[in-house]
């Protein structure tokens, strides 16, 4: 990976751009799309994501890894979006969310296993955003504290207390859901 | 909350992340990208030596202002920088111009006739279904090599008994036996759709052609299916409440359509393809692709949008998809592309 060489002419270097998109494409997609929920307002988001990265290569101070820029941009793009309520609809499209729209004809464990995974994204969808994007980026794109605080702008300290918030308000959840939360008997 | 709690609940948080479907980073959108990165760079060589001119340009008037003498030699000397760009602008016009005159470039996708003689395309009854609402023919390899499902689509297609237009059509698989060279089989599909009535009975006229499922070349095309010029955007899949039986699976295709055109489009006019693809840049060609045709026109109850697209013009339109029971239209990725009609021959 050629790192900054952050007073180069990026408009210049495709090949660059190429590298991002192959590194860190889908880390980028996946995160837009976890806050649109639409594969394709997600990509037009992906693309906006690496134009604007690209064109703006010369600003880009080094501080922070660019994989950590790229997302801070992705998310600073998908809030602008959903602020600006060009995507206030936001239809489940993903394998998870229909899993669960589908009778299961599995043997029973495997149901089991996709009732209590389904379950846990239940509940992580309902979360409001604030904490939902911490998830996301803490978990889904195994992040650090540090690097989810980067990406955010937030202090680590802040990110460590929605993490901590967000797994309580799962656990309550979860528990409400019947079953489907921790199972305390026997402990 | 105990620690052994928190462990459980840290493991499964993580286990339904790690075992999410993944969203794919599509070749297609790449190249997306590299393009509009290649576009704003010639922008910006544009822009750029414009600047440089203008730059020039005053400093000029200053020395001409100061130092008459200098004119002629700041005049003389300077222009090298600002006049590639007029220049590639013009090659440009004139290359247009110059393709304008010899060729009609269409966008679209090339068909080739798969080697298979359709013969006796008719209305009749497979096993287990209802009478007179399936399509039977015979189909010859007329190749010397053998043929298997996946090398061919074929599109069934009905007009009415009065006589007219293509005015419902399917894609619809080879048969599902390798058909080995000059041999003949008969061919059977139950369609689903407007045809099939109450009753279920078929009474307009079916008429069946393959195809080689990849796409041919502008020579060697038998067909063309030209894209309209209609973008598709926002597309989404639903189940359908109480869409699905013993066999079969249903779900629903959202789409918005966006008029690009400078001219009113009647959607009466184009078709929708639609396919469901394992791989996340494969085209409605890829034999694992799970693919529809469509009018652009409501079918579904309570549902309409526009006949007439404007310019510019948006609507929702929504499809209804079935297939067998095992097809994963949800773990798949959903595209949605206008066509112009004719789809089929029109001999």
């Amino acid at each position: 990976m050629r790192q900054a060489r952050r007073n180069d002419t990026p408009a210049d270097d495709a090949a660059l751009l190429a590298e991002w998109m192959e590194l860190y494409g889908g880390d980028v997609i996946r995160l837009a799309y976890s806050y649109v929920h639409n594969f394709h307002k997600a990509e037009d988001i992906a693309q906006d994501v690496f134009l604007r990265a690209w064109q703006h290569y010369g600003e880009f101070q080094g501080h922070s890894s660019i994989k950590t820029w790229l997302l801070s941009i992705t998310a600073n793009r998908a809030r602008d979006i959903l602020r600006s309520g060009a995507e206030r609809r936001e239809f489940a499209d993903e394998g998870e969310a229909f899993a669960r729209e589908i009778e299961p004809r599995d043997p029973a464990d495997v149901v089991a296993d996709k009732l209590a995974r389904d379950a846990v994204w239940r509940a992580i969808r309902a979360l409001p955003q604030t904490y939902r994007e911490v998830m996301e980026l803490y978990y889904g794109n195994d992040l650090t504290t540090h690097e989810v605080a980067e990406v955010l702008g937030l202090r680590d300290e802040t990110v460590r207390t929605r993490l901590h918030r967000g797994r309580q308000m799962l656990e309550r959840a979860l528990a409400k859901q019947g079953g489907m939360g921790i199972d305390h008997a026997g402990r | 909350m105990t620690t052994r709690d928190d462990d459980e609940l840290e493991a499964r948080i993580r286990r339904a992340y790690r075992e999410r479907e993944p969203v794919p980073f599509r070749d297609e959108l790449k190249a997306r990208v590299l393009r509009a990165s290649a576009s704003a760079t010639r922008e910006n060589s544009v822009r750029g030596a414009a600047r440089r001119r203008n730059r020039l340009m005053a400093s000029a008037t200053l020395w001409v202002a100061t130092v008459a003498v200098a004119l002629l030699c700041v005049v003389v000397a300077w222009p090298q920088a600002p006049l590639p760009s007029s220049a590639i602008t013009e090659t440009a016009r004139q290359s247009v111009r110059a393709h304008g005159q010899t060729e009609t470039v269409i966008h679209g996708f090339g068909l080739a006739y798969a080697p298979i003689e359709v013969s006796d395309v008719r209305i009749g009854t497979l096993p287990g279904e209802p009478p007179n609402s399936c399509v039977l023919a015979e189909l010859r390899n007329t190749s010397n090599r053998t043929l298997v499902e996946p090398d061919v689509m074929g599109v069934l297609w009905f007009t009415p008994k009065g006589g007219g237009d293509e005015n419902w059509l399917t894609f619809v698989n080879a048969p599902a036996q390798a058909l080995k060279p000059g041999q003949t089989v008969t061919w059977g599909f139950h369609p689903s759709g407007p045809h099939a009535g109450s009753s279920q009975a078929l009474a307009e006229i079916p008429h069946l052609r393959f195809f080689y499922s990849r796409p041919a070349s502008g020579a060697s095309a038998s067909l063309v299916w030209k894209l309209a010029p209609i973008g598709v955007e926002d597309i989404q899949v639903l189940p359908v409440a109480g869409g699905q039986g013993a066999t079969w699976q249903s779900a629903d295709v959202y789409a918005t359509l966006v008029n690009r055109a400078s001219h009113a489009v009647d959607l009466a006019d184009e078709r929708a393809v639609i396919w469901f693809s394992q791989g996340a840049s494969a085209t409605f060609f890829d034999p694992s692709a799970v693919r529809f045709l469509f009018h652009v026109t409501p079918e579904l109850p309570g549902v309409s949008w526009p006949t007439v697209l404007k310019p510019g013009e948006r609507a929702r339109v929504e499809f209804r998809v079935l297939s067998t029971k095992g097809t994963d239209f949800f773990s798949r990725v959903c595209h949605v592309l206008l066509l112009d009609a004719p789809l089929v021959p029109q001999d």
